[in-house]
């Protein structure tokens, strides 16, 4: 199974990650309540383990958020703590004992994983716009002109992912996430080096 | 004696500045509604590319459902979330974005989003959207979707 594990103790993930994957599960790692909500909302995941006490958001506002907004996955609570808030699937007690763990599991199944429709024609359409952002960074890039620049850099982050071509989405969400750090003389060889590594990955 | 029955098609409006991502969206909500064991399937699209055609659109047809994108050319979803409600407390509205951060997550909700769709679009979160959709609209007092009995 998708597992998704929200702790903020690194050391506890890194066991839970050890013993679930020698069972055969994926583990993906969130350190905080935040950045759980953000993986949940993947939809990739049929189960989470939520920790109560996370910094930034703790597990039960995350719990709640995402109940709020729809979610009906389960999700397990861990505490040392009763938990009484409504919304768990399922509470296990802190620390956590493998072999429990493992039994409970055993509740939950794996969800069928359904994949998106992309005709052909919309997929080479967008092929070809994004040929043309392309072209119009290395432009803008020349003129410097980076307001401009970094929306292309956003559009491409957020829509070239949904049509097949993920690697140009995580360039540009690497760009975006550096843009704001890099000093003002150093945007243009950045820039080059981002169109570049957008021309290795062969839109076809 | 006539009894009229009033069908009633549901509406989805999709927002999103940048046309290839309504299509997309637009192809794999009919994929879904025709493969999916889904209550409400019926559906007739409506379209807008900026929040100002959003507003206009919004307003002459009552969308039931609103993919709802929050960067927009002209404005922010966010803001065009709460004039939604406003007009239409029922509608059930998904916020979609490349950022998911938590001030836009809270925002929303706080503002009567029903949900929040990160990009990338997978099949898997919008037949998500649409499940929740089916509960949503099950527990809706359903006045306007009861036959019309003409009395004398």
């Amino acid at each position: 199974m998708n597992l998704l594990f929200a702790e903020d103790d690194k050391l506890l993930a890194q066991l839970f990650q050890l013993q679930a994957e020698s069972e055969g599960h994926q583990v993906i790692w969130a350190d905080n309540g935040d950045a759980a909500v953000q993986q949940a909302l993947s939809y990739q995941f049929d189960l989470i383990f939520m920790d109560i006490q996370m910094p930034i958001l703790d597990g039960v506002s995350a719990m709640q958020m995402l109940r709020q907004l729809g979610y009906d996955r389960p999700i397990v609570a861990m505490s040392a703590e009763e938990v009484t808030a409504v919304g768990f699937d399922l509470v296990l007690k802190k620390p956590l004992l493998w072999p429990e763990v493992q039994q409970q599991l055993t509740k939950f199944k794996a969800i069928p994983s359904i994949t998106l429709e992309l005709p052909t024609e919309l997929k080479e359409a967008y092929l070809a716009h994004a040929k043309q952002l392309l072209q119009q960074l290395v432009v803008l890039s020349e003129q410097q002109n980076w307001i401009d620049f970094m929306a292309i850099v956003h559009q491409l982050k957020g829509s070239a992912a949904s049509f097949d071509l993920a690697p140009l989405s995580q360039l540009a969400a690497q760009l975006q996430s550096e843009w704001e750090t890099i000093p003002l003389g150093q945007r243009t060889e950045r820039a080059t080096y981002f169109l570049e590594q957008c021309k290795a990955c062969k839109l076809k | 004696m006539q009894t009229k029955v009033k069908v009633r098609e549901q509406k989805i409006l999709l927002v999103d500045d940048l046309d290839y991502n309504r299509q997309l969206l637009r192809n794999n909500l009919t994929a879904l509604f025709s493969r999916e064991k889904l209550k409400y399937k019926a559906f007739s699209y409506f379209q807008a590319h900026n929040a100002s055609s959003a507003l206009l659109t919004f307003s002459q047809q009552l969308p039931d459902i609103v993919f709802l994108d929050i960067e927009l050319p002209d404005g922010s979803g966010l803001e065009l979330l709460t004039r939604f409600k406003e007009q239409k407390p029922d509608c059930f509205v998904v916020m979609v974005s490349g950022v998911s951060t938590l001030e836009n997550v809270k925002t929303s909700i706080a503002s009567g989003a029903a949900s929040f769709i990160v990009k990338p679009f997978t099949a898997d979160k919008i037949l998500a959207v649409l499940k929740q959709f089916d509960r949503y609209y099950d527990k809706l007092p359903k006045a306007a979707s009861e036959p019309l009995i003409q009395k004398p």
